[in-house]
């Protein structure tokens, strides 16, 4: 790596939490490096928030120690290299969005241009209208904007682009990308695994305050080693999925569907049984199928 | 680069304030249309009540918009995630405050301003010059112990209870500190109640600044037993008192707040 040389923007040793006798983090030890994009992700419960909450200084950890830009989380020299998105919150309904770009452009010492992030989130032509009166996918846009206006050493983005339409989200992912590219450290929580894999150069899975996977995408997927077989093929269902390999398989839209986790020995006897297989396709499988897996191996027997 | 923050905050606050007409008409309104009823139009002229009256209402006029402005807003955008977002930025603790704090003020100050003239021209009180600066120094003193009760039932309190709460506080601060009737039309007992409160204590010194020796006044012996003949020195060591005791809430509501959000 060549940035091993810089220090990490967050670094977790042994982060506990605790809610009660509820542990939402048990031990979790984590770095966060400069020119990167991390995705936090886990089902409910497994801990994103309280990891992101402690980051941002809402909450301290019970044990271990965390280092937010080298400093203690929520200290004014944290926060003020630090841009957030939150997915609870709102801006003041009463001030434009302009107005709202300018305020927070302020607090940082090299704020980036204003009209060039209108321009490039499409809030050009609403820039003076009242956040209030914004539909919800352009309080969205706003709030990023808020988050990216400080140029920040470290983003912390909490489902960043939930309600935003495919061409607003493929600018926001450019733009996260860009801020990624130049420097920052960049943590973002989701929901939506197709941005996960399209963004980030790194996942991290938490399970129940634990930290379970922290791989690149393709090596979550390779790990999982399934692929997905697509065919036309006059094979029924039930003669597939007794192919050697074959986990299940199915029909989608005329076409024959099938998981395996030995692809060349499926291949080679599916081929063999039906020599007019058409339209074949080997897909690797999709990140949200290796995650499930990940997460199963992970339960308790 | 710090003071560009406070302005910067402060500009933004005020702004938000001047666009809510829901804050800013009861706040200007209430204490004008209750002065022209209690301290003009149900009193027989040259009494003295208008001038008595007008020290009162002006301690009146400060306590709205600290109690609903901090009170019952911040409880409000705390609900809405507006805080939290406050929280996380790189804005000083100090400057979000401080914008409070001056639009608070500014409201205040105009309803203020506007109550003198009416008091002036349609309640025929006559003072002199430095007297009437003096009466707005007293009465904007009230701004920072009401913001500070306001800002301890925000951070304390969910939106509506807050709001609940901030009305509550609004009228017994102002009934029981004697600013809409004079405490000696109260029973002795009621009246003890007053010398704990903040609004008690600045309407003494008001009324002292405005002359206090009113007919009204001297009438009221009952008064005497709850302080009324306190030396002005007592009152300013009360309100600096519960000044500082609700700071030292208030900083610890905040960082109370800052972790369970």
């Amino acid at each position: 790596m060549p940035q091993t040389h810089l220090r990490p923007a967050i670094e977790a040793r042994g982060l506990r939490r605790c809610y009660g006798d509820v542990a939402a983090l048990t031990g979790v030890d984590l770095s966060i490096e400069p020119h990167s994009i991390t995705a936090l992700l886990g089902p409910n419960g497994a801990g994103k928030t309280t990891f992101v909450n402690l980051v941002l200084g809402r909450g301290r950890p019970d044990a271990g120690t965390l280092r937010t830009l080298g400093a203690t989380p929520g200290s004014a020299a944290a926060r003020r290299g630090t841009g957030v998105m939150l997915q609870t919150a709102a801006l003041v309904a009463q001030l434009t969005v302009r107005e709202h770009l300018e305020l927070n452009a302020g607090y940082y010492p090299a704020p980036v241009d204003i009209d060039l992030l209108l321009a490039r989130l499409g809030l050009t032509g609403l820039a003076g209208r009242r956040y209030g009166a914004l539909s919800g996918g352009q309080q969205r846009r706003a709030q990023l904007a808020l988050a990216l206006v400080g140029n920040p050493a470290l983003l912390v983005l909490d489902e960043p682009t939930v309600a935003l339409d495919g061409e607003s989200r493929r600018a926001a992912w450019a733009l996260i990308r860009e801020r990624a590219d130049s420097g920052a450290a960049v943590l973002l929580t989701t929901h939506l695994l197709d941005e996960a894999e399209a963004l980030a150069d790194r996942i991290v899975v938490l399970a129940r305050g634990r930290l379970i996977a922290d791989a690149t995408p393709a090596e979550i997927r390779a790990r999982v080693g399934v692929t997905a077989i697509r065919c036309e093929t006059s094979l029924t269902p039930l003669e597939l999925a007794a192919l050697p390999g074959v986990i299940d398989a199915g029909r989608e839209e005329g076409a024959s569907v099938l998981r395996s986790r030995d692809t060349e020995g499926t291949l080679r006897c599916l081929l063999q049984r039906d020599l007019s297989v058409r339209r074949l396709q080997v897909t690797p499988a999709s990140l949200e199928e290796a995650l499930n897996t990940v997460l199963r191996q992970q339960e308790p027997a | 680069m710090n003071i560009a923050i406070y302005l910067n905050e402060s500009r933004a606050e005020l702004t938000r304030a001047w666009r809510t007409p829901a804050f800013i008409v009861p706040t200007l309104t209430l204490p004008l249309a209750f002065y022209s009823l209690f301290g003009i139009l149900l009193t027989a002229p040259r009494s003295g009540q208008a001038a008595y009256t007008l020290a009162t209402y002006g301690v009146f006029a400060a306590l709205g918009p600290a109690l609903f402005g901090f009170g019952a807003g911040i409880a409000a955008d705390r609900d809405a995630g507006i805080l939290a977002l406050k929280q996380v930025s790189p804005v000083p603790v100090g400057a979000f405050l401080c914008a409070r704090l001056t639009t608070a003020a500014t409201f205040t100050m105009a309803v203020l301003l506007a109550l003198y003239a009416l008091a002036a021209w349609g309640g025929g009180v006559t003072l002199p010059a430095e007297r009437w600066l003096a009466l707005m120094g007293v009465h904007l003193v009230g701004v920072a112990p009401f913001c500070l009760v306001g800002l301890c039932v925000g951070l304390r309190a969910s939106g509506s209870v807050a709001l609940a709460l901030a009305n509550i506080l609004f009228v017994a601060l102002a009934v029981l500190g004697g600013l809409w009737l004079p405490l000696f039309l109260f029973p002795a007992w009621l009246q003890h109640f007053a010398l704990g409160l903040p609004t008690y204590h600045l309407g003494a010194l008001a009324l002292a600044t405005v002359g206090g020796n009113f007919a009204c006044s001297a009438a009221a012996g009952a008064v005497a037993a709850c302080g009324e003949t306190l030396p002005a020195g007592m009152h300013w060591v009360f309100l600096a008192a519960f000044t500082l005791a609700l700071a030292a809430v208030a900083r610890h509501s905040w960082a109370h707040g800052r972790e369970l959000h």
